[in-house]
C-alpha cells in the first residue's frame, strides 16, 4: 500500500513554465540555425555565382585577348606587306604595268621645307610639289602633314 | 549483473572509441599529407593545374635613316600534330589529304607519320622505354593567313589533334635591296654584326588553368620579362639605295662585269647613304644564292685603285708646299723609264702643270710628285687619308687593304703607289678618303648605324659621329684640290662623261689593270674601272665611288664608271632637291629656268646660292677613252700583254729611288 502522499501542486506549477521556456529556446535556436543556414547558402550561392561569372568573364577576356593578339599579328603582317608594296622595285613594276605617263618634275617645280612638329621625336620633311604654268599656279601637297 | 543501461553505455563507448580511432587516423593521415609530405604533394598538385607558356619576343627590326623597314618579322605558325589525338584512321587520312592539297605534303608519308603513336625514349639509366608520341612537326613555317584558313578548315571537318604554335620569320620586304649589307643571321652583314642587340629575350608565363587550359581568374601566376630586340636604324636612305642599285643593274647589263660596287657617303658626317653591289641575292629566297653573292665585297675585298689615288698624293704635295697647281713637271713626252720599268701617259706631253696632271691623269707627273715627296712623306700622306686602316663601318670582316710599311717598299713603290698600283684599298676606304677631299681635308670615320631604339621604352640611343681629323696644314689646299678635281669632268678632262649639266662635279677616273698571278704580269684586258667624285664640288651633297670589276667592251673608268656616276648622281641630286647652278646650265636651259623660276619665290627652298658665271672652256672634241691607261685600237686591246722593262739598267738616268727631288 502506498502510504506516501503525492505532491501534485508543485509538479503542476513547475511544468508549464519549463515547457514554455524550452519551446521558446528551441525556436530561437531553430531560427538561428535557419538564418545561419540561409546565410551560408546565400554566401555559397553568391560565391558560386560570382565564380561562374568570373569564369565566364575570364573566357570572354581570353577570347577577346586572343582576338586582339590575332589582330596584332595581322597588323604586323600587313605592315610588312605595306613595306613590300612601297618599295621602289614594286612601284616601278606597277608604273610599267599600268603605263603611267609619269615624268620627273623640273627643279623649279619642286621645293622642300622642314615642317617642325612632333612626330615621335622626328621632324619629317613635307615635300610640296609646286606646279607653275604661265596662267595658273597651283600647289599640291604630297607629304605627311 | 549488467543492466540494459550498461549495455547501451558499452555500445556508446565502442562507437566513440571507433570514431576517435577514425579521427585519429584521419588526423595522422592529414598530418602526413599536409605537413610531412606537404611540399611534394603541393608541387604535384600545382603541376596539374599550372599551365606554362613560353613567350619569345621579336627580333629587332632594321630600318633606314627615315624609318623605312628593311628587315622585319612576319608572323608565321608551325603546323604540329599530336598523333595520339588524331584518333581514327579516317581522321588521319582526311588530315593527310588536306595537307596535300594545302601544302603539297605526300599523303602516304603523312598518314604513316600520324599512325606512329609511340616512340622509344632513352631513360637516364640507359635503358629504353616506350612512350606516347605527342609531337609531329608537319610544316615548319605556314604564313599567317594560310594558318588561319587551315585552322578553320580543320574545325569544319572535325579534325582534332593539330595545333599551330606561333612564331616569326625574318622577312626582307625590299627583297634584293641592300641584301649584302643587311646579310642574314649567320651570314654576315648588319644582321650578324648587331645580333647581340637585336636578339629578343624569352620568358615563361605560369598561370593556374582549368581543364580546358583557360586561365583561372583567381589563380596565382607569374610571368618572366619578355623583351623584344632593339631596332637598328641605318644611315642608309632607301630611295637613294634603290637609285644606286637600279643604275648598277644597268652597268651589269651593259658591261657584263664580274662585279660592280657603288658606295655613297655624306662627307660632312661620314654617313653611308648607299652601299650596293652586284651580283647580289634575294634574302627571302636563299636557295639560289651563290657563295660570292652574299659577301659584302665593298668592305671585304680590296683592289688596286689606279688613278683615283692621284688627288691624295697631289693634295699632300700641295699641303707640304712642294708643288703648286701652276708648277710644271716634265712628263717625258709620255714615256718614262724609272727603275728599269717603263711608265706611260695617255696624253703625251713634255711640260705639264700640276693642274693638268690631275686633269689628264698623268702617271708620269704623279709618279714624279711621289718622288718629290719621298717615301716617308708619301707613306704618311696616304695613311693619313685612311689607307691601310679600318673605316669605322661596324661590319666584319673588313679589310685594311694592302699597304706595306715603308721598310718593305721596293724601288718601284715610290712611283707606283701614287698612281694606285702596288696598294690595295677597299671601295669604302676610297669613299672615306674622298670624303676627306670633299670636306676640306677632314677625315671622318664612316657610319652605317645611325641610332638604335628600345622598342619597349621608345628610348632612342643616338650614335653621334666622331670628331674628324684635320689633314691639311694649309687651308688653301682644300679649294685647290677641288679645283683640280673639278677640271677632270670638264669637256677636255678624262671624265667628261661624269659631268652633270647645272652642277660642278669633282672627281677622278681610275683604270687599274688586274694582276694575273699565273703570268706574273698586269693584264691588258682585265681591269678595275673606277670613278670617285663628289657633287656639287663646292658644297658636296655626297661622295660617290663606282667600281666595275672586269667590264667587257671597255676597260676605262671614264667610259664605264663615269657614266654610271653621272646617272646615279643626277637622280640623287633630284631626290635630295639640290638645285642646279643656273650659271652652269647650258644657255637655253638656263634661260628657260630663269623664266620659270621668276614666279614662285620660295624663301624656304634650299637652293644653291647663285654663283657668278664662270667662263666655261671652249668645247673641244672628246678625248679618247679616259683613264690612266693609253687608248689603244680594239684589236690591240684584245691582245694580252705584259709590262716589260724597256731598260734593265735602273739607274742609267741617274735616278735615285729613295731620294726626293725633281724626278729629273
Amino acid at each position: 500500500m502506498n502510504i506516501r502522499t503525492k505532491k501534485t501542486t508543485t509538479a503542476v506549477r513547475k511544468r508549464p513554465a519549463a515547457a514554455k521556456e524550452t519551446i521558446w529556446s528551441k525556436f530561437d535556436i531553430l531560427f538561428f540555425v535557419i538564418i545561419l543556414g540561409l546565410g551560408i547558402f546565400t554566401a555559397i550561392s553568391l560565391r558560386l555565382k560570382y565564380n561562374s561569372q568570373g569564369v565566364a568573364l575570364s573566357r570572354e577576356t581570353e577570347k577577346i585577348r586572343r582576338e586582339i593578339h590575332n589582330l596584332e599579328r595581322e597588323v604586323e603582317f600587313l605592315t610588312t606587306q605595306r613595306e613590300s608594296l612601297t618599295s621602289w622595285a614594286h612601284i616601278q613594276t606597277r608604273i610599267a604595268q599600268f603605263r603611267l605617263p609619269l615624268q620627273q618634275p623640273k627643279h623649279n617645280q619642286v621645293y622642300s621645307m622642314t615642317v617642325n612638329y612632333e612626330d615621335h621625336g622626328l621632324n619629317r620633311i613635307g615635300m610640296f610639289a609646286h606646279q607653275t604654268a604661265d596662267t595658273t599656279t597651283t600647289e599640291a601637297v604630297r607629304g605627311v602633314q | 549483473m549488467l543492466t540494459s543501461n550498461d549495455g547501451v553505455r558499452v555500445r556508446i563507448y565502442i562507437v566513440v572509441a571507433v570514431l576517435l580511432g577514425l579521427f585519429a587516423y584521419v588526423g595522422v593521415r592529414l598530418y602526413f599529407l599536409q605537413v610531412a609530405r606537404h611540399d611534394e604533394l603541393y608541387e604535384k598538385a600545382k603541376r596539374k593545374y599550372t599551365a606554362v607558356r613560353t613567350k619569345t619576343g621579336k627580333r629587332g627590326e632594321i630600318r633606314d635613316i627615315d624609318g623605312h623597314l628593311l628587315v622585319g618579322n612576319v608572323p608565321v605558325a608551325q603546323l604540329v600534330a599530336d598523333p595520339c589525338n588524331v584518333e581514327t584512321d579516317i581522321m588521319a587520312e582526311k588530315l593527310a589529304l588536306l595537307l596535300k592539297s594545302y601544302f603539297g605534303l605526300d599523303p602516304d608519308e603523312t598518314f604513316k607519320d600520324l599512325q606512329r603513336k609511340t616512340r622509344q625514349r632513352k631513360k637516364e639509366d640507359g635503358t629504353e622505354e616506350t612512350v606516347k608520341r605527342r609531337y609531329s612537326l608537319l610544316v615548319r613555317e605556314v604564313p599567317f593567313e594560310e594558318a588561319a584558313k587551315f585552322e578553320h578548315l580543320l574545325k569544319v571537318n572535325g579534325i582534332r589533334g593539330v595545333t599551330f604554335p606561333e612564331g616569326y620569320r625574318r622577312f626582307y620586304p625590299k627583297d634584293h635591296l641592300m641584301a649584302n649589307v643587311l646579310g642574314f643571321l649567320g651570314g654576315g652583314g648588319v644582321e650578324t654584326a648587331r645580333q647581340d642587340t637585336t636578339r629578343p629575350e624569352t620568358g615563361q608565363e605560369k598561370f593556374e588553368a582549368d581543364l580546358s587550359g583557360l586561365r583561372l581568374p583567381y589563380g596565382d601566376g607569374s610571368q618572366e620579362h619578355v623583351r623584344d630586340g632593339e631596332h637598328v636604324y641605318l644611315t642608309v636612305s632607301e630611295p637613294i639605295q634603290s637609285i644606286v642599285e637600279e643604275e648598277l643593274d644597268k652597268v651589269m647589263e651593259k658591261w657584263k662585269p664580274l662585279t660592280a660596287y657603288a658606295v655613297m657617303a655624306d662627307p660632312r658626317t661620314g654617313n653611308i647613304m648607299a652601299l650596293a653591289q652586284r651580283p647580289t641575292f634575294n634574302p627571302n629566297d636563299r636557295s639560289k644564292m651563290t657563295g660570292d653573292s652574299w659577301r659584302v665585297r665593298a668592305i671585304e675585298d680590296s683592289f688596286e685603285p689606279g688613278s683615283v689615288m692621284k688627288p691624295m698624293v697631289v693634295a699632300g704635295a700641295l699641303d707640304m708646299g712642294l708643288v703648286t697647281p701652276g708648277m710644271t713637271i716634265d712628263c717625258e713626252n709620255g714615256t718614262w723609264i724609272y727603275a728599269g720599268r717603263s711608265m706611260r701617259d695617255t696624253h703625251p706631253a713634255k711640260m705639264v702643270s700640276v693642274a693638268d696632271i690631275i686633269k689628264h691623269s698623268s702617271n708620269i707627273g704623279t709618279a714624279k710628285i711621289g718622288l718629290l715627296l719621298g717615301k716617308e712623306n708619301l707613306d704618311r700622306i696616304l695613311r693619313s687619308f685612311g689607307l691601310g686602316s679600318l673605316t669605322g663601318i661596324p661590319l666584319k670582316p673588313e679589310t685594311r687593304g694592302q699597304f706595306m710599311p715603308v721598310h718593305k717598299w721596293d724601288g718601284l713603290s715610290i712611283t707606283r703607289f701614287p698612281i694606285g698600283y702596288g696598294v690595295g684599298v677597299s671601295p669604302v676606304q676610297m669613299v672615306r678618303a674622298y670624303c676627306a677631299l670633299a670636306d676640306g681635308g677632314k677625315l671622318r670615320k664612316l657610319r652605317l648605324v645611325d641610332r638604335v631604339e628600345d622598342p619597349e621604352t621608345g628610348e632612342i640611343k643616338n650614335m653621334p659621329p666622331e670628331a674628324p681629323v684635320s689633314l691639311y696644314r694649309n687651308p688653301a689646299v682644300a679649294n685647290q684640290i677641288v679645283d683640280l678635281m673639278a677640271s677632270v669632268t670638264r669637256p677636255d678632262g678624262t671624265a667628261f662623261r661624269a659631268a652633270i649639266p647645272g652642277y660642278e662635279v669633282a672627281g677622278k677616273t681610275g683604270t687599274s689593270r688586274k694582276w694575273v698571278p699565273e703570268e706574273k704580269a698586269y693584264s691588258y684586258r682585265k681591269s678595275y674601272a673606277t670613278f670617285a667624285g663628289f657633287v656639287p664640288a663646292r658644297n658636296p651633297a655626297f661622295v660617290l665611288v663606282v667600281v666595275v670589276d672586269e667590264p667587257k667592251g671597255s676597260i676605262y673608268g671614264g667610259v664605264v664608271a663615269a657614266p654610271a656616276f653621272k646617272e646615279i648622281a643626277t637622280r640623287t641630286l633630284r631626290f635630295l632637291d639640290v638645285k642646279p647652278d643656273p650659271a652652269l646650265l647650258p644657255e637655253d636651259t638656263a634661260r628657260r629656268s630663269q623664266n620659270t623660276t621668276a614666279a614662285p619665290a620660295r624663301p624656304t627652298a634650299p637652293a644653291v646660292p647663285a654663283r657668278p658665271a664662270t667662263p666655261r672652256p671652249a668645247p673641244q672634241p672628246p678625248v679618247a677613252p679616259t683613264g690612266s691607261a693609253p687608248a689603244r685600237p680594239a684589236a690591240e686591246q684584245k691582245k694580252e700583254r705584259k709590262f716589260v722593262p724597256l731598260d734593265s739598267n735602273y739607274y742609267r738616268r741617274g735616278y735615285q729611288q729613295d731620294k726626293p727631288g725633281s724626278g729629273r
